[in-house]
Formats: C-alpha cells, structure tokens, sequence
C-alpha cells in the first residue's frame, strides 16, 4: 500500500512497530542478563513484500518477521552430557571426602619428637586409628616389662577402650553416611521425577504456543531446557526432537537388560514416575512405576553417590569389621585359649567394628599376664604373646604352616589398617582429579555456550540506539508525511 | 569468541577460586610445616609416614622398656656386688680360722659371718618397685628363707615352689631379653648362704678343725657362682645398652624420613605463597578495572 501517500504513512508505522520490537528486545536481553537460564534473542526484521506501482516496483517496508533463539543445539547437547559427569564425580566427590573425614586420619607431625628421649609412646599422631592400634599393642609391650604393675594394668584397660570406641565411632559415622546417601539419593529421585513431570508439561505448552508460529515459544524453550539441566545433572538422559510435534521433545533412559534399549521418561505430554529399589544391599535398582524393567542409570548424582557409597564406602567398612573381628579373635586365642567362659579380653558376641568391645569382667584386677589359674604375678607369657601379635602378619589361616584365624592379606593390623585407609584417600585424590579435568571441560563449554548464548551489554546497548535512532528516523519520517499531507489538505484548496 | 556480560565475572570467579585453593594450601602448609595433612594429599606417603610413625612409637615403647631393664638389672648388679663383698669377706674369715685364734677369737668371727648371713639375705629378698628381683616370676612371694626346722639350718630358694623364670620382654622388635637372674642363679645364692650358716656353725663349735678344707673349697665355688652371675648381668647390661643406641639411631633415622615425606621446604612455601598472593593482587586489580567501565558509562 504503497502508491500513495497514506500507504507511505501505512509503511512507516509499520517500521515504527518494528523498531520498537528491536528495543523492546533489547530490553528483554539486558533485563535477562543474569538469567542462567536466558538464551538471547534477536527480532528479526523482513520486507512486508513488493507491490508494482506507476514509478516501478517499490518495497512495502519493514516488519518483526520472528526472533531468533541464540542457542546451539550441538552444545545445548554436549552441556547435558557433561553436566552428567559432572554430576556424577561431584556427588561421588563429596560422599568420599566425607568419608575421609570420618575416618579420623589425618597425618599430624606436632606432637612428634626428634629424638627418642623426649618422645611420648602416645603423643604423636591425630589420634585416629592407626595411633591408637599402635598404643593398644605398646600398652601390651609396656605391660610385659612389668607384668606386676597395676598402673600399667590400667593403662592396657583404657588403651583398649580407647581403640574399641574408636572402632565403634567409626563405624557409626560409616553407617550413617551410607544412610545419609541413601537419603540423598532419594531426594534426588523425588526432584526427577518431579523435573520429568515438568519437562512433560513445558512439551505441551510449547506445542499450544507454537502451533501457529514454530519455534517462537522461546522463554518456555528456555525453561525445558533449564530442566533438562537440572535432570542430567541427577541422572544421565537421552534427548530427541519429535518430528512435526511442535517443538517437543523425548527425554529417554537405557535399560541394563537393553530389551528393549531404551524406556521414555517424557514423551510429548506424557511423564513416567521413577522408582528405587534398595532392599539388596549393594545392589540398588530404578524402574519405572508399573514396569519391572531395571533402568541403568550411568551419570549423574544419583551414580555418583551410590558408586562411593557400594564402593569404597562399603569397603572401608568391610575392612573395619575385619579388623575388628581379627582383633577380637586372635587377642582372646592367646588370652583364652581354651575358651573359657567369662575369660575373654573382647566380648566375643559381636565381632564387627560396631559392636567390639572389651569384655564386661574385664578390670585392672582381673586382667591376666599370665594364663588362667597361674598366680606369680611376674608371669608375663599372655601379654608379651598378644604384644608380639601386633608385629605378625596374619596371612591365609587355611596356608600351610599357619598358625592364625583370621586373615588380614599376610599384613600386621596396622598395616591392615592402613591399606584400607589409603586406599579410600587414593579414591578421593582420584575422584578428585577426575573431577577437576571434568570442571575444566564442563566450564570450556559453558563459556562455548556463554557465547552463543549470553547477553552483552555492549550489545544490547548498541542495539537499543540503534532501534531508537531508528524510531525516530522512522518518526521524523510520519511527521513529514503528516506535513505533506497538511499541504495536500489544508493549503492546496 | 564472543565475550558477554557474564564472561569477565564468570572468569573472575574461576580464576580467583583457583587462586584462593592454592593459597589456602600454601597458608596451611606455612603454618604446620607439613606437605601432608590429609591422606588424599598424598595417599601413598600418608601410608608410609604412618607406618614409620607406628615404628617411631613401638621403638619409643622400646627405649621405655630398655630403661625398666635397666634398673632392674643394675639393682640386681648392685646386689651381686653385695656379695661379691660378703663372699670376699667370708673367705678371708674361712682362711683366717685357725686353732691360734682360740675359741673365743673363733667365736667372735662366727658372731660376724651371722651378721653377714643377715646382710646376705637381706640383700636376697631385695624388692625393686615391690617386688623381689631374685624369685623369677614369683615377684610377690619372698624367695629366700633360713629352714630351721632340721638338724642345721639351711638357707632355701624359693620355700620349695619351684617358679618360672622371669619375664622376658622386647627392647626391640628382633628379639627379648629378661634382665632377671634364672632360677639356677638363685639357687646358687641359697647354697652360698647355706655354706655361710654352715661356716657360723663351725665357728661357733670353737674348733678350727670344724672349718674343714671342703667348706672353704665350696666357698669358693660360691664366690666364683657368685662372679659368674654378675659378668651375666654385665652381659646383660651390655645387650641394653646395644639395643638402646640402635633404637636411638633407628629413631632419628626415621624422624628424617618422616620429615622428607610429610614436611615442606618453608621457604619454598613462602616463596610460592607470595607469588599466588600477587596474583590474587593482579587478578582483582584488573577484574575491577575491566569491570568497572561498559558501555553505559559513555552514554
């Protein structure tokens, strides 16, 4: 409309619209700026088309023919997959440290001295326990060079109550991190479950809102994708487009079995409750509600945190009890050896890390050096063959020639100890480096992201002038118009 | 690449998180000395630092067990001294009991040995820390009685029982030592003390013919028991002695190792440490320069 002056009129309003769209976008860029969510947009501007007039062909002017979504689907894709692992080694990450923490063992040169005049038998160390297993068997050396003493007696006593509360404490803290990742792992599942159901909804509306105009229901697109984050950061998902469904997506898990490969969580409108199956210890299972098809979940927090609590969680503990319960067995063997009823040095009805305690007759009076009914109080024979046992190493008891019960991998107890305890640190110091080269990939991509997807400033500003100075161009324009068209109505009759 | 709002404060964050960790590890480095606190430090030195802190602390169990043998071993060396010096002295009386004495003059050295009985058994039925140093493992029970009960009065070990030796325990990881004369050694002493009551009695019958050349060879016999105890004690002595300085040796020995395992070069530390903090410095300087200006401020 065009040919005539009001059609110019027609078009210059028209463009008036659209550079208002160009600030208004702006607008919304800049007030997103720290959105995380926030991919930025773009109005863009078309030709309204070509009309033939007296003079030629002529442009019918400007119009907002859409707004482009900055995002690139290649690393909207590879973000889901990194933030998996990401996922994963940070929660394993955080289970383990604390793990270690529990331990209680840490390396602490203050109370060391260099010189063995000036040294304590108990004064080095951070008091975890590989100190007080060492001072357990030094109180058996110091009592077997005075068998006599009640004082040594006492000392024995309280060393072993020392070690088997700190076996005890240990233990609980172990059992109860499991619990607690137990307990976090469902969470996890409650809040994907509900971020299913979400992604589930946000597929509906963005088929309502872009029926009519494809791809254009871009802060809802952003949402889905926001969710699709905050899945992949608890388990590992597969996303595909559906073809002609209006911008939604499928959101998939494979399956252990691989028949079939794969189960839909969200499909269209469509959302799956996930289920956790955790009645066989160490062998935790997913399914989806009404399907009894077991779900492999191979990312996210939810495998981080059950690969450190059924791995080295639950290792450490079983090297606990079987520290515990060498302890208990090989100690009452040389202290009653026939064994006799009430005259044990452990409590002999619970041999795991939680339940070891000295045996309830046990006092400085009624501790033995020498064996049952022998009454010279200088017979030291029990506790120098019990202070002897803290420098053997307990190999294979069914080994040729062994003389032992239990088997600590042919290591003494401190070593024994040790082993386990290194071998957690080892998986925190691994765990930890792996998730450091993780963080570097994860933030490379993110910063890819960042640049496709992030608003500057600058930009925007630049972009907001440039639209106001094209509305008042655009303005200057109507009003010149408007001054032709006073001429033609006003002056010319 | 294109560089947004989010770029620089983003980068920051990063950067300076970076920077604060590794300060953070230097600072607590500086202020303990040590390289490793944790285990996941260092998970294999951990390990070994540990096992040489567990042998620091056997070897000072040790050097603590050295020192009660020790004392329990010159107190025994004390007492054999004790009668070495009796038994010395019994001899010279034994060879100075002669008919030119008279009687009387023999009688007088018979009131003299009995005083040196007493000493003797007194030193016999020593106690150390309460308990007798000369009874094997019967340490509570007193080892040595006079029998008077039959024609003369015999000196008896250990009132018939018949007790384990003395306890043996480690001054080192190798091997044991027992710092306790043996039963056989003990009973050496009641036989000198019985060749002592036999000596009084003689002496008291006032006829040097009593003292006959048997009792004075079995005095002897005695004596050179009694010199042989003692050199055992001084073997005895000398075993501590040698396992005390190795474990002294050992020790330090591993403190050096410990310290090369698990202690940072401080001055390296300060070093590294001032370097990071100039970063911090650099990083923040510059991150509020860029930060501070945009766009916005030129329009």
């Amino acid at each position: 409309m065009s040919s005539n002056i009001i059609g110019d009129l027609h078009n210059a309003t028209k463009a008036l619209n659209a550079h208002r769209f160009g600030v208004t976008t702006a607008g919304t860029n800049m007030s997103n700026v720290n959105n995380p969510e926030y991919a930025r947009q773009r109005a863009i501007l078309g030709d309204r088309g070509v009309v033939n007039s007296l003079v030629g062909p002529r442009g019918l002017g400007v119009e907002v023919t859409g707004f482009q979504h900055m995002r690139d689907a290649v690393l909207d894709k590879e973000i889901l997959r990194e933030t998996s692992i990401k996922g994963s080694l940070d929660a394993e990450l955080a289970a383990l440290q604390k793990a270690e923490a529990s331990i209680g063992q840490q390396i602490n040169r203050q109370g060391d001295s260099a010189f063995v005049d000036g040294a304590q038998t108990d004064g080095s160390g951070s008091g975890g326990i590989a100190e007080v297993l060492n001072d357990f068997f030094n109180s058996f050396h110091s009592l077997s060079a005075n068998p006599a003493s009640d004082a040594e007696k006492e000392s024995l006593i309280q060393k072993s109550r020392i070690l088997t509360e700190k076996l005890n404490v240990t233990s609980e803290r172990f059992t109860d991190l499991q619990a607690d990742i137990t307990s976090e792992v469902e969470t996890d599942l409650d809040t994907a479950n509900d971020l299913i159901s979400e992604i589930a909804r946000l597929n509906t509306e963005i088929a309502r809102a872009e029926a009519s105009h494809a791809g254009q229901a871009l802060s809802l697109r952003d949402s889905r994708q926001a969710r699709l984050d905050e899945l992949s950061e608890i388990m590992q998902i597969n996303v595909t487009t559906i073809d002609k469904s209006g911008g939604q997506i499928k959101v998939t898990i494979p399956t252990i079995s691989g028949n079939p490969a794969t189960v839909d969580l969200v499909n269209r409108g469509t959302a799956v409750t996930l289920e956790f199956d955790d009645s066989v210890p160490g062998v935790p299972s997913f399914n989806v509600k009404g399907d009894t098809e077991a779900l492999s979940i191979k990312g996210g927090s939810i495998h981080g945190a059950l690969a450190a609590r059924d791995g080295e969680i639950a290792s450490f503990l079983t090297g606990m009890n079987t520290l515990a319960s060498s302890l208990v067995q090989e100690v009452n063997n040389i202290y009653n050896p026939g064994a006799v009823a009430g005259e044990n040095f452990f409590d002999d009805s619970n041999l795991t890390a939680a339940g070891i305690s000295v045996d309830s007759n046990l006092n400085s009076t009624t501790l033995r050096t020498g064996a049952i009914g022998a009454t010279e109080q200088g017979d030291n024979a029990i506790v120098l063959a019990i202070a002897e046992l803290g420098d053997s190493k307990l190999g294979d008891p069914t080994a040729a020639g062994a003389t032992n019960l239990t088997d600590l991998g042919d290591r003494t107890f401190g070593a024994f100890f040790r082993a386990q305890a290194s071998d957690l640190a080892e998986a925190v110091a691994s765990v930890e480096s792996r998730a450091d080269d993780e963080a570097t990939v994860f933030n490379l991509l993110k910063q890819q992201r960042d640049a496709v997807s992030g608003v500057s400033l600058d930009e925007e500003m630049a972009d907001m002038i440039k639209f106001q100075r094209a509305y008042e161009a655009t303005g200057k324009l109507i009003r010149t118009i408007d001054e032709m068209l006073d001429v033609i109505i006003n002056r010319l009759i | 690449m294109r560089v947004t709002h989010n770029t620089f404060p983003d980068g920051l964050i990063r950067h300076l998180q970076r920077i604060t960790t590794q300060m953070n590890s230097l600072s607590e480095q500086s202020a303990t000395g040590q390289r490793i606190t944790d285990l996941s430090d260092d998970s294999a030195a951990a390990n070994r630092i540990l096992d040489m802190q567990e042998e620091k602390g056997r070897i000072t169990q040790y050097t603590k067990n050295a020192a009660r043998a020790d004392n329990i071993n010159n107190s025994t060396i004390s007492q054999l001294n004790n009668f070495i010096s009796i038994s010395d002295r019994i001899n010279e009386i034994a060879t100075l009991a002669n008919d030119l004495k008279g009687p009387q003059g023999l009688q007088a050295y018979a009131e003299e040995v009995d005083e040196l009985i007493e000493h003797a058994m007194q030193s016999a039925n020593t106690k150390f820390n309460g308990e007798y140093i000369f009874h094997g493992a019967d340490s509570s029970n007193p080892p040595f009685a006079i029998d008077t009960s039959g024609a003369t009065d015999v000196a008896v070990y250990s009132g018939g029982t018949n007790p384990n030796e003395g306890p043996e325990f480690h001054l080192s990881e190798s091997g044991t030592i027992s710092p306790f004369t043996s039963n056989s050694t003990n009973e050496k002493f009641a036989d000198f003390i019985t060749r002592m009551i036999d000596l009084r009695d003689a002496l008291e019958s006032g006829s040097a013919a009593a003292v006959t050349n048997t009792l004075r060879e079995d005095l002897e016999t005695s004596e050179d028991e009694l010199i042989f105890a003692l050199s055992r004690q001084g073997s005895v002595q000398m075993r501590i002695e040698f396992d005390d300085g190795l474990n002294k040796q050992r020790f330090t020995d591993l403190e050096n190792n410990i310290s090369a395992e698990a202690d940072v070069d401080i001055a390296q530390t300060i070093v590294r440490l001032t370097q990071i903090q100039n970063a911090y410095q650099a990083s923040l300087q510059s991150a509020g320069q860029v930060l501070n200006s945009s766009l916005l401020n030129y329009l």
